[in-house]
């Protein structure tokens, strides 16, 4: 095969801004699932709701800047409440988070469906992001630079929160010990569903990012599930740099594989899932439990 | 005067099987070591005082206050503070950030003689010298020093320690008698569970004896040390004072 390298260095670059994407959506899963090894089988469809409630913001207001804002508040509050009520009475018990997180998915994707319809959507970027920008070497949109800046401010201000903050340092404890981060006088449920609406507030920034960036219908909840439990699960769960370096390998294997054998691009991620998982159990950059 | 801790006919279950029969504890200040041998509920006493497991019936008492049914968070800023059964030191975060988690100036109420970060460094000079190493890179001393330290910038006025003595080697073990000397002298009151007779009574001048889920025996530590009998029914040893 004859590939030139400015060919290459495209796929590469849109191997890097998917993962951008990837990573952004994966954030709050990270952090649910990977630090506070709560199983949130839901988070695809916050994903997703929060994709159509931009829609009809953008319908009623056609500011894509005010989609953006308030429907990531709104899966907040979402996760919020699905924290609050239910999630709180199954804490610790993986099987009844994830088959009450399942059935919510579920509900919450049918009720989608019933409103919305079943036609792949797309929300309108800004037109400030339309215009291709030149980097030199090869002229590239716009909006997907702006998705990978917006993944790596995401990913730097959750490191920074991890490490410098007082809610970092709770959480950090929180998932050591939770019993004794409690024992020590720290109300450490009430920083737990901040955490899950920070979370929520992440996964929706990505829907609505993610939605103006691809194509969305029903089921791409599933797709995102999947592609954050890959995300977090090859990097390793609880570590924030190995869901980076995860998005980066899914981004990039996804980006090379569908340009040069796009038949086998599910063979090349699953396969190199299970080599790593082989040689390296936690993930990449997991720790042993 | 009114008891620091006060504990009447309390009932704790565990996965279904009756631990605590009826429990009747007071302290009054100073330091308490409560002994016997494995398996006869001091542990889930400790728990059952922080909270983190519940009473089925009977009532805890701190400074007058009911504790049952509180969580463990409200009962650590009341002013009870835990250094649990192996320590439990966070391992991801260092010496430095388990003390910055947990010392809060704006919830202690008085004012003189508050147990600051730098208090706690003073007390235990080597844990400044570890400042930055994580929880889980510590030694066993260390890690004592630390959950110790953890706890007093809770400013608690009742310590809970859970066989502070374990894995610590003779040395260690003196110079965590003198801290608890001194944690004493600076009005904290302890309550310490113990296996090792010589350990518990270095710290405590009183003792009680738990046997299956109650408090069969209390009374101070030199007539103890002198009855071979009540060492051999209680805590299974010969009389030489020593386990």
């Amino acid at each position: 095969m004859d590939i030139s390298l400015t060919t290459m260095m495209m796929i590469t670059l849109n191997g890097v801004t998917y993962a951008g994407l990837l990573f952004m959506a994966a954030s709050g899963f990270t952090l649910v699932f990977g630090l506070m090894r709560v199983v949130n089988m839901a988070h695809g469809i916050f994903y997703l709701m929060a994709a159509y409630l931009g829609l009809t913001i953008y319908r009623m207001t056609g500011n894509w800047w005010l989609c953006l804002i308030g429907s990531s508040l709104m899966v907040a509050f979402c996760a919020y409440v699905l924290q609050f009520t239910l999630l709180r009475k199954v804490q610790g018990d993986d099987l009844r988070e994830t088959l009450l997180t399942l059935g919510i998915g579920f509900t919450v994707g049918d009720l989608l469906l019933a409103f919305y319809g079943g036609m792949p959507q797309r929300l309108t970027a800004p037109t400030l992001f339309s215009t291709p920008v030149s980097l030199g070497f090869l002229i590239y949109p716009g909006f997907r630079l702006f998705v990978l800046g917006v993944s790596v401010f995401i990913g730097l201000f959750l490191w920074a929160l991890l490490k410098f903050t007082q809610l970092g340092r709770i959480i950090r404890a929180g998932v050591d010990d939770r019993e004794m981060t409690s024992a020590v006088g720290i109300n450490i449920d009430r920083a737990f569903t901040g955490v899950f609406m920070l979370a929520g507030l992440f996964t929706g920034l990505s829907g609505v990012i993610g939605g103006s960036y691809i194509a969305f219908a029903p089921g791409e909840d599933i797709h995102v599930l999947i592609y954050s439990l890959i995300v977090v699960i090859l990097g390793g769960l609880g570590s924030l740099g190995g869901a980076a370096l995860g998005a980066l390998t899914v981004g990039l294997i996804d980006s090379f594989s569908k340009t040069l054998f796009p038949a086998f691009t599910m063979f090349f991620l699953f396969g190199t899932l299970m080599l790593v998982l082989a040689f390296r159990p936690y993930g990449l950059l997991g720790k042993e439990r | 005067m009114q008891p620091v801790l006060e504990i009447s006919d309390l009932h704790v279950f565990r996965q279904g099987s009756h631990i605590l029969k009826g429990i009747n504890l007071s302290l009054s200040g100073g330091s308490l070591a409560l002994i016997g041998r494995n398996g006869m509920g001091k542990t889930t006493l400790i728990l059952t005082i922080m909270g983190l497991l519940k009473a089925s019936t009977g009532s805890v008492r701190f400074k007058g206050e009911e504790l049952t049914g509180k969580k463990p968070y409200i009962i650590a800023r009341q002013g009870i503070g835990l250094v649990p059964q192996g320590k439990r030191v966070f391992p991801s975060l260092t010496v430095d950030e388990h003390l910055r988690l947990v010392f809060n100036p704006k919830r202690i109420s008085k004012a003189d003689s508050i147990w600051n970060i730098e208090r706690v460094y003073a007390l235990f000079p080597r844990l400044k010298e570890r400042i930055h190493q994580e929880g889980n890179r510590l030694s066993g001393g260390e890690q004592q020093m630390l959950a110790i330290g953890r706890a007093l910038v809770t400013n608690p006025s009742l310590l809970l320690m859970d066989e502070p003595s374990e894995g610590l080697s003779p040395i260690l073990m003196d110079s965590l008698i003198e801290t608890c000397h001194r944690l004493t002298e600076a009005g904290i009151s302890l309550l310490v569970v113990e296996q090792r007779l010589h350990f518990a009574s270095a710290v405590s001048d009183k003792y009680a004896i738990l046997m299956t889920g109650a408090v069969v025996h209390q009374g101070a530590f030199p007539e103890l040390l002198r009855d071979p009998n009540l060492l051999s029914t209680y805590m299974g040893i010969g009389n030489s004072g020593e386990s």
